[in-house]
């Protein structure tokens, strides 16, 4: 193996894979930390460039916008509370608060350390388990990916706050905005009402940036004069990293267990960052001492959320590399970019090309110390923000977001939808319903459905997600955590009690 | 707790009415399980929350009313729609704005429309001083001009060019 890691350093370690690998891990960086823009997009915008570029130095641009993406999106989560990515959305339930507490720096360096580690962590899993890991992806069928998505739709209990039957209608709310538009397994149109713009469903970003971004920025011109108050008043803007990596490593099993649900989650195809942050954050949440302290500001959640979502990198190349199957959306782009240079991917790659696969690898641990010393150093620059007044910020971002919501599809109608998910959104915190159940639902209700479905069409039998043992764990655990909640809050009582 | 009844009773009527067109969508060609069938749990949870959220409601409330915290207006209609107007008037101006610009967007283009929404917007929310039209302006300018340059030049990404031009 030690000679295969020389490959790819020798592969890596020339002028132009180095210096493509930097400035995709800035731009990653940027475009993580915007509201409305998506990883995947910064990388599909990336894959033009890589035509006048060696197959390593497209990948290693990629990579860079991966893992500068993934460390960026805390950004705008932790300062102004609307995360720049979908695998960002945990990060805010602790990171913003602590800013509010005035500990903006702490937050961003802890989010930043995070990524940082659980990427490492990733990378080396992707090394060394990589078979064992792929062959286990590979087994699953959909009864499996049904089960197990099922099992990511029942943290909606833990994300439900005071009221359960908000939460599940906050759920509901986004698996029915999902589930607008062709049918995924037919075509046949669902819901359109003869609208033709309905006809393609509900573009995910602006309905994200709607119900996240949209209504907190509204949710901060109530009030006679918030409009002219900066956002996050008294920010403290210095922090010690040696300080902050203590914090870190005085929770060893958060920190290796978040980014090994990044790793699994990764490593399965259609599930992404988006899913594993708000897991890490949920099972870190579970297995806490104190976890009534979750979403008021301590840095628990934030080394869960961002380990875990620096931790699908090397999960979702796994496959990508071993075996042809991209993880997710990003990894497929990777392997567009590779089929560009007339590389056909699939498990005949690490034997013709193994500096190309060892390459990655090598890649994506150094991408991991750029990605760290640009936000560390940038950090200063990026909590300024904070300190521009409401008046100023919120136009400002408005535009960001409905030109970022425009940019995807250039479909005009992306802007409405932002306007309509915004407003629901408004009025949904207004009255008390949680909306992270409801982001949980748009990226869970298609995945669920189209498996659902294909289960039983391959075989009618319904009694195969029981029967099927990798499904059945998985059924398993999604009673288990519909459970804890109320176990949790009955153990909480009764403590209470005593007190 | 009426908000949580008069919420519960739209769920259950949106609910009906999205079941029945889900009824309606064409039979699956094979099997048992065709475009309307996960849709019709979905409208089923929801229907059953709604429910929930109107019992729910009723039982807080007579709990309240045993108790004698039955909830009682505390001011005048006329009060409290002028604290509500003043509470929520940067909101409404915000959401009027923001409507007006992608309407407007869509005639005039990016470029117009934003270097008229974002002062307006400012204006609206913002200190009525020289210092913050200056930096209304300054602003106005940067974003408009950096979101242009980085999406349309660098990132050669199509923006809004409007049906009148």
């Amino acid at each position: 193996m030690f000679d295969m890691i020389m490959l790819g350093v020798q592969e890596v370690f020339k002028p132009y894979p180095l210096l493509f690998l930097y400035l995709g891990t800035v731009a990653g960086i940027i475009v993580g930390c915007l509201p409305g823009f998506t990883i995947t997009m910064g990388v599909a915008l990336v894959l033009p460039l890589t035509f006048g570029m060696t197959s390593m130095e497209g990948l290693a641009a990629m990579i860079g916008v991966m893992v500068g993406g993934l460390a960026g999106g805390q950004i705008s989560g932790i300062l102004i509370g609307i995360p720049g990515t979908p695998s960002s959305v945990a990060t805010v339930f602790d990171g913003h608060p602590m800013a509010k507490k005035g500990e903006a720096g702490r937050a961003l360096a802890t989010g930043t350390w995070a990524s940082f580690l659980g990427g490492l962590i990733s990378t080396f899993v992707m090394l060394f388990f990589t078979p064992p890991l792929a062959a286990a992806a590979l087994k699953f069928g959909p009864w499996e990916f049904f089960s197990l998505v099922f099992f990511g739709l029942t943290i909606i209990a833990s994300l439900s706050g005071k009221s359960l039957t908000k939460g599940i209608v906050s759920g509901v709310f986004g698996l029915i905005a999902a589930s607008v538009g062709a049918d995924p397994m037919t075509g046949i149109p669902r819901f359109d009402f003869g609208f033709n713009h309905l006809a393609g469903g509900f573009a995910f970003l602006p309905v994200l940036v709607g119900l996240f971004a949209f209504s907190q920025l509204m949710s901060n011109l109530e009030g006679k004069s918030r409009a002219q108050e900066a956002l996050i008043v008294g920010t403290k803007l210095t922090f010690s990293s040696l300080k902050v990596l203590k914090d870190i490593f005085r929770q060893p099993f958060n920190l290796l267990r978040s980014s090994l649900i990044g790793v699994f989650i990764g490593a399965l195809p259609g599930a992404g960052a988006s899913i594993s942050n708000i897991l890490a954050y949920d099972q870190a949440k579970k297995a806490s001492r104190h976890p009534e302290k979750f979403g008021t500001g301590i840095i628990d959640g934030i080394i869960a959320s961002e380990s875990a979502n620096n931790g699908t990198e090397g999960g979702a190349l796994t496959p990508t590399m071993a075996l042809g199957i991209p993880g997710g959306a990003v990894s497929a782009m990777m392997l567009g970019a590779l089929l560009l240079h007339g590389i056909q991917p699939g498990p005949m790659l690490i034997i013709e090309y193994p500096h190309l696969v060892y390459g990655v690898i090598v890649a994506l641990f150094i991408a991991h110390f750029f990605m760290l010393g640009t936000q560390l150093y940038g950090i200063k620059l990026f909590v300024r923000l904070t300190r521009l007044p409401i008046y100023v910020l919120v136009p400002s971002i408005l535009v960001l977001c409905a030109v970022g919501s425009f940019a995807i599809f250039n479909r005009f109608f992306d802007i409405w939808v932002l306007l309509i998910f915004g407003t629901l959104g408004y009025l949904m915190s207004k009255f008390k319903f949680p909306l992270a159940p409801a982001i949980l639902g748009v990226i869970l209700g298609p995945i669920a459905e189209v498996n659902y479905r294909r289960a039983l069409q391959t075989e009618s039998d319904m009694t195969l997600f029981f029967t099927r043992p990798i499904s059945l764990a998985f059924l398993v655990l999604a009673v288990l955590s519909l459970i804890y909640p109320f176990w949790q809050n009955y153990r909480q009582k009764k403590r209470q009690a005593k007190s | 707790m009426k908000q949580d009844k008069v919420i519960g009773i739209i769920l259950v009527v949106f609910s009906a009415f999205m079941y029945y067109q889900a009824i309606h969508l064409p039979p699956p060609l094979f099997g048992d399980v065709g475009a309307a069938f996960v849709p019709k749990i979905w409208f089923s949870i929801l229907g059953i929350s709604g429910v929930s959220l109107i019992v729910t409601g009723f039982i807080r409330d007579r709990k309240n009313r045993a108790s004698g915290r039955d909830e009682v207006a505390v001011a005048h209609f006329g009060e409290r729609f002028k604290g509500f107007l003043i509470h929520y008037r940067f909101v409404l101006s915000g959401f009027i704005i923001f409507f007006l610009y992608i309407f407007l967007m869509k005639y005039i283009g990016y470029l117009y429309s934003t270097l008229l929404f974002m002062p307006a917007m400012m204006w609206v929310l913002g200190p009525k001083t020289g210092k913050s039209a200056a930096v209304a302006a300054l602003t106005t300018l940067g974003v408009t001009g950096i979101i242009y340059w980085g999406f349309v030049k660098v990132l050669k990404v199509f923006l809004p060019t409007g049906s009148l031009f």
